[in-house]
């Protein structure tokens, strides 16, 4: 009674403070050394606890804890209130502002200890350690201990006569024996006051069962700031709707059914506040409340005038719509556990957005280390984000470092799962995360992406980017050890995922595709999906399944009944140094195709494989020298019914890789089948163009048709096939495809290539490409035509040596050669000598000097 | 008109200047360039028509100046050559081609000096430049005329250090006459070299 009516006093005192200050928001305090009962939660009279503090704040508050460790449990829900730590505005980090939720949040303890908690028997029975002299307990160092010995005489232990004992070993942990590991109880109304049974409480209230809780449960609105969050019992923080948690610690916490560390469930409704789509942070009416400057892209603007500060100019309007922001930055997350069906042992973020509405996602600058979400079905062992609904969905996860985390079933790092319903808009972008050392293991054979696993497969559109992200040393049971993207659409048309200029390395899959595993599958009437990875650097990954790719594992599909489109295009990627137990100890490219008789559009897969180094991959595993082959380049081709596949081999530089028996270089698979009816076969095509295959241990170029019904097109153009070597020999070219040399523009020449694989100057693979094929973007002078290999046709390409006098080297000779020529035009023959127009441009001039300048003194071998 | 490309001997030739003026505060001059080393050069023979060769272009002293002299050659439009030398014993500071023929008429000519590319090799290009008429003849050398001068720097002691064009294989020293079509046709011509001697002053 008496507690009551002072919190009475308090709360009016605080309506009271409210009352003159109506447009501002309050501030409670709450310290260590503070007072629920005496404190009014001002900076002289601070609160003891949050949940006191809470008690007295409205939406839109701030309680402001002082330095300590507080035991408790929070709840927010209904407002939005923040919550922030002190120390952390002054300089100070998490750690100085516990919450800690050890005993207060739920969960079990061991019945004759001082609240030490548990999770099964075994907890509760330490051994005494003894260091010193000095004894303590195992499992709680804060108890002393003494070994005890059995008096045989008596037969009890001398310090314990209560205890019967036959042998020293009866006595020598007793100290350290905590009873039994029981749920917490405590009594209704004082959920600080535990207790056995209804006798520990007072007269009339009941002793009942702690229902497991978060450390902070947080209402939409709600904002965390500079706390430790630990011991949490169904999460370390369950949030709903708009929340924020911003330079915290949420670590040791558990989530029996759900995430580990942080649990947010939003969705957005078109009944939100607006927010503004591009700028999700601020808050708006109509779109003109979302102009910002272009100086930092973020500063809300009505003019040029107000960007003054931030430089820029004040930009056009952008949307506002209805929507929900979850924001997470800047916070550890470590040592948490979940076993949610679902998954995220770090993290776990459900987001769903109405048609109408907006869903923002943003963890930005995140450490999450060291969670598990040990469910069998679970994903995300640090994070798991997850997307739906038809509205609009934008996810961001940029900077931070996922490391040491452990799902069950795919994404050890993370994974991101997008499945909207039609209508919806979702984009996720991944970028600057390094995810170091994750595992998806144990679900075995079906697990994947160690480190990043990507699943879109929703009826909306989807487009998913994963860029510059490091993924060093993950691995999964399955495919994918670095990342595994798999693009399954329900909806028709514009779901995308891309992966760009990430680095991929010392991965590992116990199936294929030791870095990467893409995948994406068309197989519903009418879609069209695409993957694309560009940029990508792929090295040290290793695949030891029959999924074979050590570097990269592709698959496109489209099979099924009025099945779509499916394509991928990898770009200007580098793989390198991979190595795969079965096939493709680089790549393994695989396109299906299958329709079924009917009027429908007929399916297709493609690939497109261009601009990419291949090098150095070679055979592992236990079935080295017995079934690795194509440990260069495999590309498999399987087209049914009216269906077609299609395989586009471009400006590759495939060189270095080493293969036990058959294929180092390129290994195209290419058949066709009849489709149920036996009336229409499937249309394969496989080109190889402009591409250097040099220097493997195995055969250069193989490929191996298989009979079959459809029409098959092998294309091989504009190559250089030169010093492959296998056991039995030199062998450029398989005997399947025979030598192509002189044919179709394909030759047998060194290339000459340097470090890096790439061409010098000097390099005989210079303008070699298909005329046909752009050069316009390689640097002066260009020769008029691409250059061969990975770098052909590029900004990267090799200049053309500026040699007019053709001798291969570039010297005094040759400036008299141009300058003699100097000024001439190409309409006027006798004076114009073309070999000094290294440009094309029709003149010899200035620039053509200066291109003879730049190489002056090469000269070739 | 007077223009220079400048070639890959240019950054080396400003480098070493560079060490040079800043060698009266550290000393490292005298790493590069032993203080008391005088040089001297001494041509094969004299040189006759029909020939480019290398000519003392000064008396002995810590500079070596080694002109690259053409004589009695006509309708000489420019020429490219190799000169090889002692990298131990010599080192290429900088040339200048300020007394050039070539530029007799007042025409424009180009100057390309590489001594980095081969250590102990000079690759030099030297020609009038011809114009959209191609109206540029090139030059009756009557007489002994400087095509550019190449000034060394001694860096130890020897006897007899040979400086010498580079005429294997045929062809890396040539010059070419004004004809049409481009580039012109080769002019026979001898390729003289010399010796230098380092000492101690």
């Amino acid at each position: 009674m008496q507690v009551a009516s002072r919190l009475l006093a308090v709360v009016v005192t605080a309506v009271l403070s409210f009352a003159s200050y109506p447009a501002l928001a309050a501030q409670w305090y709450v310290a260590a050394s503070g007072n629920d009962l005496s404190g009014d939660g001002s900076f002289g009279k601070p609160f003891r606890t949050v949940s006191r503090a809470l008690v007295s704040a409205v939406d839109g508050d701030e309680v402001r804890v002082l330095p300590g460790t507080y035991r408790e449990c929070f709840d927010t829900v209904g407002r939005a209130i923040a919550i922030v730590a002190d120390a952390i505005t002054r300089g100070g980090k998490p750690s100085d502002t516990v919450i800690d939720g050890a005993g207060a949040c739920g969960g079990r303890f061991c019945d004759a200890s001082d609240r030490l908690g548990c999770l099964a028997p075994s907890d509760c029975v330490g051994a005494c350690v003894v260091v010193r002299g000095k004894g303590t307990c195992s499992n709680d160092s804060s108890v002393s201990c003494s070994v005890d010995t059995c008096d045989t005489t008596a037969m009890t232990c001398r310090a314990h006569p209560s205890v019967a004992c036959s042998a020293d070993s009866d006595c020598r942990n007793l100290d350290c024996d905590f009873g039994s590991c029981v749920p917490i109880r405590v009594c209704a109304e004082t959920p600080d006051t535990w207790c056995g049974d209804d006798s520990d409480c007072p007269d009339g209230v009941t002793c009942t069962e702690l229902v497991p809780g978060p450390v902070a449960r947080l209402g939409s609105g709600s904002r965390v700031a500079g706390l430790a969050l630990r011991h949490g019992r169904a999460s370390g923080v369950l949030a709903y709707g708009s929340v924020a948690i911003e330079t915290s610690e949420v670590t040791e916490n558990e989530g029996p059914g759900g995430a580990g560390g942080i649990e947010v469930v939003s969705l957005a409704s078109p009944l939100d506040g607006g927010l503004c789509l591009e700028v999700p942070a601020i808050s708006c009416a109509t779109a003109s409340d979302c102009r910002v400057c272009s100086g930092d892209g973020r500063t809300p603007c009505a003019s040029d005038a107000d960007c003054a500060d931030v430089g820029g100019t004040c930009g056009p309007e952008t949307p506002c719509l209805p929507g929900r922001r979850v924001s997470i930055s800047d916070t550890v997350v470590r040592d948490n556990g979940g076993d949610g069906a679902r998954g995220g042992g770090g993290i776990r973020v459900a987001a769903s957005a109405e048609a109408g509405s907006a869903m923002h996602v943003e963890l930005l600058g995140n450490t999450v280390e060291d969670n598990s979400a040990s469910s069998a079905t679970s994903s995300g062992g640090g994070i798991l984000v997850e997307a739906e609904g038809s509205g609009i969905s934008r996810v961001r996860v940029d900077g931070g470092t996922v490391a040491r985390n452990r799902a069950a079933s795919a994404g050890g790092g993370m994974a991101l799962h997008l499945s909207t319903e039609a209508g919806a808009d979702a984009s996720a972008s991944v970028a600057g995360v390094t995810f170091d050392r994750n595992s998806a293991t144990e679900a075995g054979r079906s697990s994947r992406g160690g480190g990043l696993h990507v699943l879109a497969r929703g009826a909306g559109v989807e487009r998913v980017e994963v860029s510059r992200c490091g993924v060093r040393g993950n691995e999964t049971g399955g495919d994918g050890g670095g990342i595994s993207a798999e693009l399954d659409p329900s909806g028709p048309v514009g779901s995308s995922i891309a992966l760009a200029d990430n680095r991929v390395g010392g991965n590992t899959a116990l199936g294929g595709g030791g870095g990467m595993a893409l995948a994406v599958d068309a197989s519903i009437a009418g879609t069209e999906a695409r993957i694309e990875a560009s940029g990508n650097e792929v090295s040290g990954n290793s695949a030891s399944g029959p999924g074979g790719g050590g570097g990269l594992l592709v698959r496109a599909v489209a099979a099924g009944n009025a099945a779509g489109s499916a394509s991928a295009r990898l770009s200007e990627n580098s793989i390198r140094g991979n190595f795969a137990a079965h096939a493709g100890g680089g790549v393994r490219l695989g396109a299906t195709a299958e329709s079924s008789p009917g009027p429908a559009a007929p399916a297709s897969a493609s690939i497109v494989f261009d601009h990419n180094l291949v090098a150095s991959n070679g055979p592992a595993g236990p079935k080295e020298g017995l079934d690795t082959y194509a440990t260069g380049v495999l590309a498999e081709l399987s087209a049914t019914g009216s269906a077609s596949a299609s395989a586009e081999l471009d400006f590759l530089t495939v060189s270095a890789n080493r293969s036990a028996k058959g294929t180092a270089g390129i290994e195209f698979a290419v058949s066709t089948a009849y489709d149920e009816s036996g009336t229409e076969a499937g249309t394969a095509s496989a080109a190889l163009r402009n591409s250097i295959v040099s220097d493997n241990v195995g055969v250069g170029v193989e490929a191996i048709e298989s009979p079959g019904p459809g029409a098959i097109s092998l294309t091989v153009a504009h190559n250089a096939v030169h010093g492959n070597v296998r056991q039995a020999g030199p062998l450029d070219w398989g005997d399947e495809i025979g030598d192509r040399t002189g044919t179709s523009g394909n030759v047998s020449i060194d290339p000459g290539l340097g470090s890096g694989f790439l061409p010098g100057s000097c390099s005989a693979s210079l303008d070699l490409a298909d005329p046909a094929a752009p050069f316009a973007d390689e640097p002066q002078p260009n020769g008029g035509r691409a250059n061969l290999g990975f770098t052909g046709g590029t900004a990267s390409a090799a200049s053309t040596l500026a040699d007019p006098s053709g001798d291969r080297k570039v010297d005094g000779r040759d400036l008299v050669w141009l300058d003699s020529a100097f000024g001439s035009v190409a309409s006027d023959p006798a004076r114009y000598l073309r070999s000094a127009d290294f440009n094309l441009d029709g003149r010899v001039d200035g620039e053509d000097l200066a291109y003879l300048a730049a190489s002056f003194g090469v000269v070739c071998p | 008109m007077r223009r220079n490309i400048l070639g890959r001997a240019v950054p080396v030739a400003l480098a070493v200047l560079a060490a040079m003026g800043a060698a009266s505060c550290s000393g490292s001059d005298d790493v590069l360039f032993p203080r008391g080393l005088v040089a001297a050069f001494v041509a094969d023979e004299p040189i006759q028509d029909g020939s480019v060769g290398l000519l003392a272009g000064s008396p002995p002293f810590v500079t070596l100046r080694v002109r690259v002299a053409a004589r009695g050659i006509d309708d000489f439009f420019g020429a490219g050559f190799e000169i090889s030398y002692d990298p131990d014993v010599l080192r290429l500071v900088r040339w200048d081609d300020a007394d050039s023929f070539l530029r007799d008429g007042g025409a424009e000519a180009d100057f390309i000096v590489d001594a980095v590319s081969q250590p102990g090799r000079v690759i030099v290009g030297a020609s009038r430049r011809q114009d959209a008429g191609h109206t540029v003849p090139g030059v009756n050398v009557v007489g002994t005329r400087t095509l550019l001068t190449l000034v060394f720097k001694p860096k130890k002691a020897s006897k007899a250090s040979p400086v010498q064009f580079v005429t294997s294989p045929p062809g890396t020293c040539e010059a070419r006459d004004s004809s049409l079509p481009p580039p012109g046709r080769a002019i026979p011509v001898l390729w003289k070299g010399g010796n230098v001697s380092v000492t101690s002053s």
